[in-house]
């Protein structure tokens, strides 16, 4: 589902800009390093702490409300990323585009481990998760964890499509990702309407930051493993499309999980290029994803 | 009018007369300089080869590749595994792994025939990330995460540290890897890469295979790829399955970039870069990675200058000797900027 959360992320701004955002994962690291200076006391361990612990008075805040910090900061983080970087390149061309995003990659990678040190730190989880915090159904145990992380992805997913749905900057969303020159003409401003769509993916990326890190440990290189299984999710699922992400990264996790499980010779260590040798089995058959838009290309 | 025509006799002895200075500048070091800074220009030189490759794959053929590192470290591995496991001499080694790397070049060149574009970036670094895995699986082959040495090192001849021997080799090996780079892209399959690069559809009406252009180019690039990793492991004796993770692919593409991909000038910066920016770090005491620097120029070559330092270097040397183009329709150079 975590695949799905970023995945989502980034079929979001591929909607906005019709470009592939491969920083999301750094993005997401970097809002998770962030909630939890909010959330520790000042210890001279992590840096940062003591200029949050003067910046907030409550520190130490409620975990929910650290992640809620990490996703502004995130979505600021992306606005800022995408007004000074992305958008100067964005008229140039598709390598322009995808240069620049591998320079933030490498950019907020290295930040991170200049300012947090290349060392693995626990975070707390979003959710109560105990040994005996489950539900018994039918013999098999659901973790309040478990459940808790599906239902906040199922609910952002719900508020995302009503904001796409129903409301009018879901419509401009839609006119500026389908035409941005007629949407010019109705009166939206395209460059206003990619940073709205550039900060509600940094605000995701955020939280799946946070809801990721308590399984996988928090550190400089956590996302690439899950920025990766996300892509495949995103690309899997087409990636112009919201409900295929979800869709994809679901898929993605099952197909991990069950890959590594049953084929023995696979095993866990090598469930990622397995995920790889999938998605790439199904761009061939698919250039576009399960549910993208098809394209018509000669070559 | 003053300047040089391309072509003539002037240009000529000028290009010799270059290329000379520029390979005894490059071996100097080693018989100057002690081993440990001495080594570094040995590194440089292989890193140079490396960097030719990829400036092929991205700037002359168009096709973006994250996953250079993946090549590298087949001819890295090749190197390894003849000489130390089969008890190959180090020169097989070196002969095969640029055709082993071939070999891998072309598969991912064929999955990027399906897949274009946007879904190109996913895909090749998906490859970076996934290739340590399997290194580390077959670890009965590669030794995994603890690594292979190279066992059988070169003999030198009398008179001469192994790290001298080592570095003339590489130099010399790489001279003929320039060349034959130069010549590619002057002749007609490198004229065809070029048309594919710039418009498929019209170079396809001129009868050029769009399909087995674009794969031999990704498997050109990688063979370079390989040569310049094995070049490497001849410097350092021995390969490791860590050393060979996303960010160095990521590091060699920005070091490209930076240099200026489709331009042999450009492997050349990209190569001073990736040895220099580390070694600069370093002796300032800084704890800022070198991946922070790499992503900061990246970012900014791309925003500023498209063509990356091979442009401004060529323009220096154009202002101190103006060349002028001989004939027009002719080829022209290779280290034009890339478009």
């Amino acid at each position: 589902m975590i695949y799905s959360t970023i995945a989502l992320a980034l079929v979001i701004v591929y909607r906005a800009t019709g470009l592939l955002n491969v920083a999301q994962g750094e993005l997401s690291t970097m809002s998770t390093y962030v909630s939890l200076v909010l959330h520790t006391k000042a210890t001279p361990a992590l840096a940062g702490t003591g200029f949050a612990a003067a910046l907030v008075p409550f520190t130490p805040w409620p975990w929910w409300a650290c992640i809620v910090g990490g996703m502004v900061f995130g979505a600021l983080l992306a606005v800022v990323v995408e007004f000074l970087v992305i958008r100067r390149v964005a008229a140039r061309s598709g390598f322009a585009v995808i240069s620049a995003t591998v320079g933030m990659l490498l950019l907020l990678n290295g930040l991170v481990e200049r300012i947090w040190r290349p060392v693995v730190r626990g975070v707390p989880p979003a959710f109560p998760n105990a040994p005996a915090d489950y539900l018994s159904v039918g013999g098999a145990r659901l973790r309040y964890l478990t459940i808790g992380t599906v239902a906040t992805i199922a609910v952002t997913l719900a508020l995302l499509w009503l904001l796409l749905r129903f409301t009018k900057l879901g419509l401009a969303f839609r006119a500026v990702s389908s035409v941005p020159e007629v949407s010019r003409l109705v009166g939206i401003r395209p460059g206003r309407v990619t940073s709205v769509g550039w900060a509600i993916a940094g605000a995701i990326g955020a939280l799946a930051g946070a809801l990721v890190a308590p399984t996988v440990l928090l550190e400089p290189q956590m996302m690439v493993r899950v920025l990766i299984f996300s892509l495949v999710a995103a690309t899997v699922g087409g990636l112009d499309s919201l409900g295929g992400s979800i869709i994809g990264g679901v898929f993605i996790g099952l197909a991990q999980t069950m890959i590594g499980g049953y084929v023995g010779f696979i095993g866990s260590s090598l469930s990622l290029p397995g995920a790889l040798a999938l998605m790439i089995a199904i761009l061939l058959y698919r250039p576009t994803g399960l549910f993208g838009t098809r394209r018509v290309e000669r070559v | 009018m003053f300047g040089v025509e391309r072509g003539s006799a002037a240009w000529r002895v000028l290009v010799a007369v270059g290329a000379v200075v520029a390979v005894v500048a490059v071996t100097a070091p080693a018989f100057v300089l002690d081993p440990i800074p001495a080594r570094l220009f040995t590194r440089f030189v292989a890193l140079a080869v490396v960097l030719l490759g990829l400036q092929f794959v991205v700037g002359a053929s168009g096709q973006l590749s994250l996953c250079h590192g993946v090549f590298v470290a087949v001819g890295s591995y090749t190197a390894a595994i003849t000489n130390t496991t089969w008890g190959w001499p180090i020169w097989a080694g070196l002969l095969l792994s640029p055709v082993t790397a071939f070999v891998a070049g072309s598969l991912v060149g064929v999955l990027a025939l399906r897949i274009r574009a946007t879904y190109l970036g996913p895909v090749t670094l998906g490859v970076a990330v996934a290739f340590p895995m399997l290194l580390k699986r077959f670890s009965w082959l590669t030794g995994g995460a603890t690594g292979l040495p190279l066992l059988r090192e070169m003999d030198p001849p009398a008179g001469l540290a192994l790290h001298q021997w080592n570095h003339v080799v590489s130099v010399a090996v790489a001279s003929v890897a320039f060349v034959l780079m130069r010549n590619l892209q002057q002749s007609a399959i490198g004229l065809s890469v070029r048309a594919v690069a710039e418009n498929a559809f019209s170079a396809s009406t001129s009868g050029v295979d769009v399909r087995a252009t674009r794969v031999r180019a990704f498997g050109t690039g990688a063979a370079f790829g390989g040569l310049g990793g094995a070049l490497l492991v001849i410097d350092t004796p021995i390969v490791g399955a860590d050393a060979y993770d996303l960010f160095r692919s990521l590091g060699y593409y920005a070091a490209a970039v930076v240099g200026g991909v489709g331009s042999m000038v450009g492997a050349v910066l990209g190569g001073l870069l990736l040895i220099g920016v580390p070694w600069v770090l370093d002796s300032l005491g800084s704890r800022v990675g070198p991946n922070l620097v790499f992503g900061g120029l990246l970012v900014l070559s791309v925003a500023l200058s498209p063509g990356g330092l091979a442009v401004a270097v060529q323009r220096i040397v154009r202002w101190v000797i103006p060349v002028r183009d001989a004939v027009p329709g002719r080829p022209t150079d290779s280290a034009d900027p890339p478009t």
